[in-house]
């Protein structure tokens, strides 16, 4: 019985996988002369779509092939029947997901993808959302998902001829994206588009009911987490947008008071928090405005520990300073 | 540095035994197989014994017929040398003693632990198979509530005042890096972490309590700060390594199944093992082991054992019980286990936290329906039996509560509560209430019930010393300090540290794609999501499709 | 939908039988198409992989060795797990590994699931002038155990193919191909899970 220790000649190893990845660029740009001289002469054969799909491949960002594609495949459609059209486009989207497989957030992809969906006589836009559930499920904070998952409800709903159909549920989609982590600017802002449009299509839904659900919900947020921007962003508008409820000056001066009362027992124990003070200062300044009443001094101490926590915008925070005490004269 | 090989094995007869090998590893318990397995793939010729028909050896997960055999050798006066004694065992009829796996020092595996790297590193995660476990419950008031581990979870909550989210989030802010911070925390070196959790950062009793107790999993609030900060950021920082849990346990037995792992490696290396080997003696000058059939083996370099009578601080107190119940209401959605910790002072005045993990059917551990539940504590003798069986109790009630179906109450307005997005819910501390005054109408079949006590034992130095004791496993209910006491061993052996499972295996990467990015097989498939997941939508008909043409 | 993974279907095989059957040379043989005649024990052979073509579909047979633990008959429990398919081997011109046959039976029964699909293969075919087992022996010990039978020479490459794709199939026929063998809810610890390929060659 007797025992070797392996050992691998890493040396070896190295040399060999730097060889393998020059002769790979030397290939790419055969490549890509190869496709640019087929486009400038006009090639729009079902060879050249193969080029294509090998240098996308490699190169998913390359927007201009992806142009290109567009070019041969409509030439291409020229010459087949509907079936075999929907059928091109099915392999089509089969391609592009294992592209979004590996580059999910490549913008050309999902345009593509896009370009798809309006090209196929038949399109499939149950699978579309399920599609882009699946990349959010993997990553909630792709905005190119969520781009692409508003673009996909639209055109849902314009197929069912009712705008809106899809509020409710696509509401709930977003809450439970939150759940989950609430540091999502997109999620947010699809909060902002939909509640309106809800409002609109639902007389029965109470705004300031949902108003005040949402403000507890934030606070939450808030609290949990006071230097996700994504959060404070979503409150501002809560308490700013005319879009929600249209509130009267008293009730929205009543808002007002307490969210900043609610802010500052916040910045008791979080003193240095920049955006406690950003939006103490934006909120009392918009009091003072709405009410048409100076501003309160405590804005101006605000400005300048804002200043210093964050230096990098002092000049903001002093031509702010200067645009308060000048309309004060 | 261990010699080389110097077998004298004839190849032409692989079943002679061998009569001579640098190191011999006496047990096959979780520590030494690493170390076998380490010192193998150095270069090291290593016969690795054990006097028991099973691997694992202290560590070892056992059927029913070797768990019956086990608790009558530890009974037996003429036992002296394992640190396990005192066992009380119930079985139940009828049940094939094949179909269970019991752990007598189960274990669970964070994501972020120097055992898993250490897995990943030698490969021995491949013969392994791990599962998640991402329920932690504190018993707090005579319920389990779950403890909140995550940002999400401290938001979503419905029981934490604003000011206890922010606090506690502060608090987890820091502790991910406490360690880059001493500042903060120098001044409670070696004090109390309840101490330090009061006064630095604001937080009350009934976190301090969860924070200590179920994610530091801590006996005592006393523990000193630098160890509980040490473990609540190893509990916080294997979160979403890979999941939404962080921790996991191997399958089919938590120690015995990773030593046989380290020992399968070992033996890819070329060490050589025998079973059902007992070692009569071994004499530190020559270096000569006797085994219990009369074969001589020369040992050149060392003896490492777990089995010896050895100096021990203290003992405590274990118990297993198997269950008729599948216990799904304790698991999280996809897993099979649980973790519940009843602090100190909630069980008639404990005075050390009593840890319960709770293992289902989906361990492999037990068949369809039932579940294993592992107790201990660390207050010994009668007191520590009594705190086990008042666990037990508790742990039957809540059972019995959750998972009968017919509940008897009424559900008024006052019983409910609203969701962050208008969905009304039943309440969970009104939930509390109403079952207080809940009696099952059924009671708890136990298949298995299980006492013993477990000595923490002290490997005295053996300074010049052909023989190195292993001690054996930790009363902790993680794994940590077996990496570093193998370590500390095959240093004892070879001088250093620095080959440690430093070896070259050999890559074949076909599964790479053309860009030489590994495939993302995380997305899944299209198919996966269930209509159900896309949320309520209305249905829509596809066929209306027609005219989205350009 | 075409997933990025180049196999339909993975399974697990076993090797089990007495030390100097051939076990690993038959290993090699199949997963590498070589051979080494002298005789060094196992070592360094932990799992080695083919990815085989059958009836359309691409199969990707990860295959164990014993790593030596059969000598003193101390195979670890692990070792069987997850393993759908076992190859018995005993050596025609050994007749105390083929009368072993029976108690690696035993142990197989005891150890790996129900419904495991196994092989019994009688290595070293090729050495006439030493063969120990006739094939009719075989034959019956096969029938016996009501398992199916072949003989095999790792070193003149006959049958080795055959007996490996021939268990493959068995396999495949037996197991539902929609469903992944990997448990469901495990945890793929990554760096090299029970998914992965490869392992470290023979001195």
């Amino acid at each position: 019985m007797h025992s070797v220790k392996r050992v691998r000649t890493s040396a070896e190893a190295q040399a060999a996988k730097k060889r393998k990845e020059a002769g790979k660029i030397v290939e790419y740009k055969a490549l890509v002369d190869k496709v640019f001289t087929g486009r400038d002469a006009g090639d729009l054969s079902l060879n050249a779509l193969h080029l294509t799909t090998t240098l996308l491949k490699q190169n998913p960002e390359y927007y201009t092939v992806w142009n290109y594609r567009r070019e041969i495949l409509v030439s291409l459609f020229k010459s087949l029947s509907t079936e075999e059209i929907i059928s091109t486009i099915e392999s089509e989207l089969e391609f592009l997901f294992s592209r979004l497989r590996e580059f999910p957030k490549c913008y050309w992809i999902w345009n593509h993808r896009k370009w798809c969906l309006t090209t196929s006589p038949k399109p499939n836009y149950k699978y579309e959302l399920k599609l882009v559930t699946l990349m959010l499920e993997r990553d909630a904070r792709n905005f190119h998902g969520w781009q692409y998952r508003r673009a996909v409800v639209a055109s849902i709903e314009k197929m069912m001829k009712h705008p809106g159909a899809l509020d409710k549920s696509e509401f709930a989609y977003t809450t439970a994206k939150i759940n989950n982590n609430f540091s999502n600017f997109s999620a947010w802002h699809n909060r902002t588009k939909l509640i309106p449009r809800m409002l609109i299509d639902d007389p029965d839904l109470d705004g300031r009911e949902l108003l005040k659900k949402e403000i507890h919900l934030i606070t939450q947020a808030i609290y949990t987490d006071p230097d996700d921007q994504s959060v404070w962003l979503y409150h501002r508008w809560l308490v700013t947008s005319n879009d929600i409820v249209k509130l009267s000056t008293d009730e929205r001066v009543e808002l007002l008071h307490q969210e900043i009362k609610s802010i500052d027992e916040l910045l008791v124990v979080e003193p240095d928090s920049k955006w406690c003070l950003h939006s103490l200062a934006f909120y009392k300044n918009f009091l003072a405005t709405i009410t048409n009443s100076p501003v309160d001094p405590s804005v101006l101490e605000y400005l300048d520990r804002l200043a210093e926590i964050d230096p990098m915008r002092r000049k903001r925070y002093q031509d702010w300073k200067a645009q308060i005490t000048n309309t004060a004269d | 540095m261990a010699s080389a090989s110097s077998s004298k094995v004839p190849a032409a007869s692989p079943n002679t035994p061998p009569d001579s090998c640098d190191v011999l590893v006496y047990g096959t318990g979780l520590v030494e197989s690493i170390v076998a397995a380490a010192l193998a793939w150095q270069g090291t010729n290593v016969l690795h014994l054990d006097p028991n028909p099973f691997y694992g050896g202290l560590w070892a997960s056992l059927n029913l017929e070797e768990l019956k055999a086990w608790t009558d050798k530890i009974n037996s006066p003429a036992t002296n040398d394992t640190p396990f004694s005192n066992a009380y065992l119930y079985i139940s009829r009828n049940l094939d003693p094949r179909k269970y796996a019991i752990d007598i020092s189960p274990h669970v595996l964070f994501t972020r632990a120097d055992l898993l790297n250490l897995l990943i590193q030698s490969r021995v995660s491949r013969y392994l198979e791990f599962k998640p476990l991402g329920s932690f419950h504190t018993f707090e008031q005579d319920s389990f509530e779950k403890v909140p581990g995550t940002k999400e979870d401290i938001f979503t909550s419905q029981n934490l005042t604003l000011l206890t989210k922010r606090s506690l989030m502060r608090f987890m802010k820091f502790v991910v890096i406490w360690d880059e911070t001493p500042d903060v925390w120098l001044e409670y070196k070696g004090k109390p972490i309840s101490l330090f959790l009061k006064e630095k950062f604001n937080l009350d009793e009934p976190q301090i309590v969860e924070l200590v107790h179920s994610i530091a999993l801590l006996s005592s609030p006393s523990s000193p700060t630098e160890l509980a900060l040490d473990r609540i950021k190893r509990y916080l920082s294997s979160m979403q390594v890979y999941g939404n849990f962080p921790a996991m346990y191997s399958m089919y037995g938590s120690g015995g199944e990773i030593a046989q792992g380290f020992c399968r490696s070992a033996a890819v290396a070329g060490a050589v093992y025998r079973l059902g080997t007992k070692l009569s003696s071994f004499d530190d000058e020559s270096g000569v082991a006797v085994l219990d059939n009369g074969e001589k083996i020369k040992v050149t370099e060392k003896l490492i054992t777990s089995y010896g009578l050895l100096p021990s601080s203290r003992e405590i107190t274990r118990m297993v019980a198997v269950v008729e119940k599948d216990c799904k209401e304790w698991f999280a959605e996809g897993e099979s286990a649980a973790i519940v910790v009843f602090p100190p002072e909630t069980l008639d005045g404990n005075k050390y936290a009593v840890q319960a993990l709770v293992l289902g059917s989906g361990s492999g551990q037990v068949p369809l329906g039932q579940a294993v539940w592992y107790l201990s504590t660390q207050e010994s003798g009668e007191q520590g039996r009594k705190d086990l069986f008042l666990a037990l109790e508790k742990m039957e009630e809540s059972i019995l509560r959750e998972s009968t179906e017919d509940f008897e109450f009424d559900v008024s307005e006052e019983d409910i509560a609203y969701l962050p997005n208008g969905m009304p819910v039943v309440s969970s501390v009104r939930l509390g209430e109403s079952l207080r005054n809940f009696t099952p109408k059924e009671s708890l079949k136990y298949l298995l019930k299980l006492t013993y006590t477990q000595k923490v034992t002290v490997p005295p130095p053996q300074p010049g010393s052909k023989t190195i004791y292993v001690p054996a496993p930790s009363i902790d209910i993680v794994y940590d300090g077996v990496v570093t006491r193998a370590q500390a061993i095959y240093e004892g052996v070879t001088g250093t540290t620095e080959d440690f499972f430093e070896v070259d295996f050999e890559d074949e990467d076909d599964d790479a794609t053309a860009t030489g990015n590994p495939p993302d097989t995380s997305i899944g498939d299209v198919a996966d999501i269930d209509d159900e997941e896309l949320g309520d939508h209305p249905d829509f008909d596809e066929e209306v499709a027609g005219e989205m043409t350009i | 939908m075409a997933s990025s993974r180049n196999y339909d279907i993975l399974i697990k095989l076993l090797l089990i039988g007495d030390s100097g059957v051939g076990k690993s040379c038959l290993l090699l043989r199949f997963s590498e198409d070589s051979f080494t005649p002298s005789f060094i024990t196992t070592i360094g052979i932990d799992f080695k992989i083919r990815t085989i073509d059958l009836d359309g579909k691409r199969i990707k047979m990860q295959i164990w060795d014993t790593a030596g633990q059969e000598r003193f008959r101390t195979i670890t429990t692990a070792y069987y797990r997850g393993a759908m398919g076992i190859l018995l081997v005993y050596d025609v011109t050994d007749e105390k590994s083929f009368n072993n046959i029976r108690n690696w039976f035993a142990n197989v029964e005891q150890h790996a699931s129900e419904g495991v699909n196994k092989l019994l293969i009688g290595n070293k075919c090729d050495w006439e002038e030493k063969r120990a087992v006739s094939t009719e022996q075989g034959k019956a010990l096969a029938n016996e155990l009501g398992i199916p039978f072949i003989e095999a020479s790792a070193k003149a490459n006959i049958n080795v193919e055959e007996a490996f794709v021939s268990l493959a199939r068995q396999i495949k026929q037996r197991v539902d191909l929609a469903s992944e063998p990997q448990q469901s809810g495990s945890v793929d610890i990554g760096g090299g899970s029970k998914n992965s390929n490869g392992g470290s060659k023979c001195c």
